[in-house]
């Protein structure tokens, strides 16, 4: 279907961007278009105009900047999975970005975008969630910067503000006994996450020193389980491990719809879990 | 794509003020966030419905009324039934409510049922069933409030001044809602929107209507301008 009409602007710096957006409450900004442009040729989606992000030269880019990564909002998943200072520095990231839908979708769609979209569904959320990820936001007012557990508020909903855009994601870096596993459950290649879990697991001497888990699609924004995460610590790879991960849908509202029901999805967080935790922490 | 809910709460209020302001369908409408009352007449009103979610937004326009109100049993139902704004799509929900004294105070139960069909109930994993179920939320909340206002006649006098008879006839009552033309320039109705302002965000009306003003401005144009023309030439013909 033909979206219905809109303006559109694609201004060459930041500062013009942030002033169209803050003068229009009904301007949508567009990053890769991925998830935007369908909402549009659906017409569920009515922007008064687009404002398209993707000249602006301050938004690109991986950079290493010693303690974390940054990612510029508007580098895409492709060139995200394929760079080296991701793969080094927070290699979940890249793992991750591998699993976003498919090819052509990874050549147009951002980092930032999928972010910024807050889709529960969606792979990117619950690894900036688990890897602790600092959003920073421009707007006219100046730049602020935002923790991934404040970032998510509702379903498809951010705590970005009217006339502000996310120029790019902090990762902090993770040592070397950190391990990492993203495993992520559909039907079909391209498919959203039914459910998806993300792990970053500390090992030390055979044991877990410390983990952290993000879930998609399992609440209207990524949840940590934090329940598995406390129960997680300290214990010896094996039996106890599966115990721990039992508890990964506490605290989840699980969405009903035609992939599957609450209680398979709760199921499938605890299967996944465990297996995620037992890749990172390199068992068996 | 068919819901229930259910709700109850307790507002401490006696029972016979709870009903008629439960009947007030000015006051009752914008417990609904994002919903706008047009026209009312006699027990059907006309509205419209605005839910916005993250990118997405749905305008729903149409009426709903009251059905089975029963004053001695304190219950009454609700049908509402609208289509897409934009779309081809419809949504329809019955709202039952029932009000049971409880001392000198009335508890109540609302259960909710509401059906969607058309893009908005196809798009993505549950985009409806998450919202709605905040609307009902929200909806319920907001009236818990509404009832629980300890100063219900003095809001409106002519409300008051029917509330002041405990033996009111429940169509007077809904009657004395109707606002007298000479009050508002609008003749067959009323606009009110939701109730607390952030709130009003949801309702976003103008936007559906602005585009059609875009449109439609350089006909007026046109229209002026052709009759500026028509002018003329009556002048240059005298």
């Amino acid at each position: 279907m033909i979206p219905a009409q809109f303006d559109y602007e694609r201004p060459d710096s930041l500062a013009a961007a942030c002033q169209v957006l803050a003068a229009d409450d009904d301007a949508k900004v567009l990053a890769g278009g991925q998830s935007l442009l369908p909402l549009l040729r659906l017409r569920l989606a009515y922007p008064s105009t687009l404002v398209d992000i993707g000249r602006l030269p301050d938004l690109k880019g991986v950079h290493d900047r010693g303690d974390h990564v940054f990612i510029g909002a508007m580098a895409t998943h492709d060139e995200v999975l394929r760079s080296g200072v991701v793969r080094e520095g927070c290699p979940l990231v890249a793992l991750a970005a591998s699993h976003v839908a498919d090819p052509a979708i990874r050549h147009r769609g951002t980092f930032g975008g999928s972010l910024a979209h807050a889709d529960p569904a969606g792979d990117m959320p619950a690894v900036a969630l688990a890897l602790e990820a600092v959003f920073v936001a421009r707007s006219a007012q100046g730049e602020r910067e935002i923790a991934a557990a404040d970032f998510f508020v509702d379903y498809l909903e951010s705590s970005l503000r009217q006339g502000e855009i996310l120029v790019g994601v902090k990762i902090p870096k993770l040592g070397a006994d950190w391990g990492f596993h993203y495993e992520k459950f559909h039907r079909t290649a391209q498919a959203w996450a039914i459910v998806g879990v993300a792990v970053a697991v500390r090992r030390s001497n055979g044991s877990i020193a410390e983990a952290r888990i993000g879930l998609t699609n399992m609440a209207p924004t990524p949840l940590r389980a934090r329940a598995t995460e406390a129960a997680l610590e300290g214990v010896e790879l094996g039996d106890q491990v599966r115990q721990a991960c039992q508890e990964a849908a506490a605290d989840s509202s699980p969405p009903a719809d035609l992939h599957a029901q609450p209680d398979y999805r709760r199921h499938l967080a605890r299967v996944l879990t465990h297996r995620a935790v037992r890749a990172a922490a390199g068992s068996p | 794509m068919a819901m229930r809910f259910e709700h109850e709460f307790t507002v401490p209020v006696p029972i016979e003020q709870a009903w008629a302001v439960l009947l007030d369908v000015e006051r009752v409408a914008p417990c609904l966030p994002g919903a706008t009352l047009d026209i009312f007449e006699g027990d059907e009103f006309t509205g419209r419905m605005k839910v916005k979610v993250g990118p997405i937004t749905v305008t729903y326009r149409g009426t709903a009324k009251f059905e089975d109100v029963d004053k001695d049993s304190y219950t009454l139902t609700i049908q509402a039934s609208g289509r897409e704004a934009r779309g081809s799509g419809t949504a329809s929900a019955t709202v039952k409510a029932r009000l049971e004294p409880q001392g000198e105070a009335t508890g109540v139960t609302v259960e909710t049922s509401f059906n969607v069909t058309g893009r908005p109930a196809q798009f993505g994993r549950g985009v409806m069933a998450e919202v709605g179920g905040k609307l009902i939320e929200r909806f319920a909340d907001n009236l818990a409030a509404l009832l629980s206002e300890p100063t219900v006649g003095q809001v409106a006098p002519a409300e008051g001044a029917q509330e002041d008879r405990p033996d009111g006839h429940t169509e007077e009552r809904r009657l004395s809602a109707v606002p007298s033309t000479e009050q508002d320039a609008r003749p067959a109705g009323t606009l009110r929107t939701s109730r607390t302002p952030d709130e009003e965000a949801l309702d976003l009306l103008e936007l559906a209507g602005q585009p059609l003003l875009k449109r439609l401005l350089p006909i007026a144009g046109a229209v002026a301008a052709l009759a500026v023309i028509i002018w003329v030439i009556r002048r240059l013909m005298r």
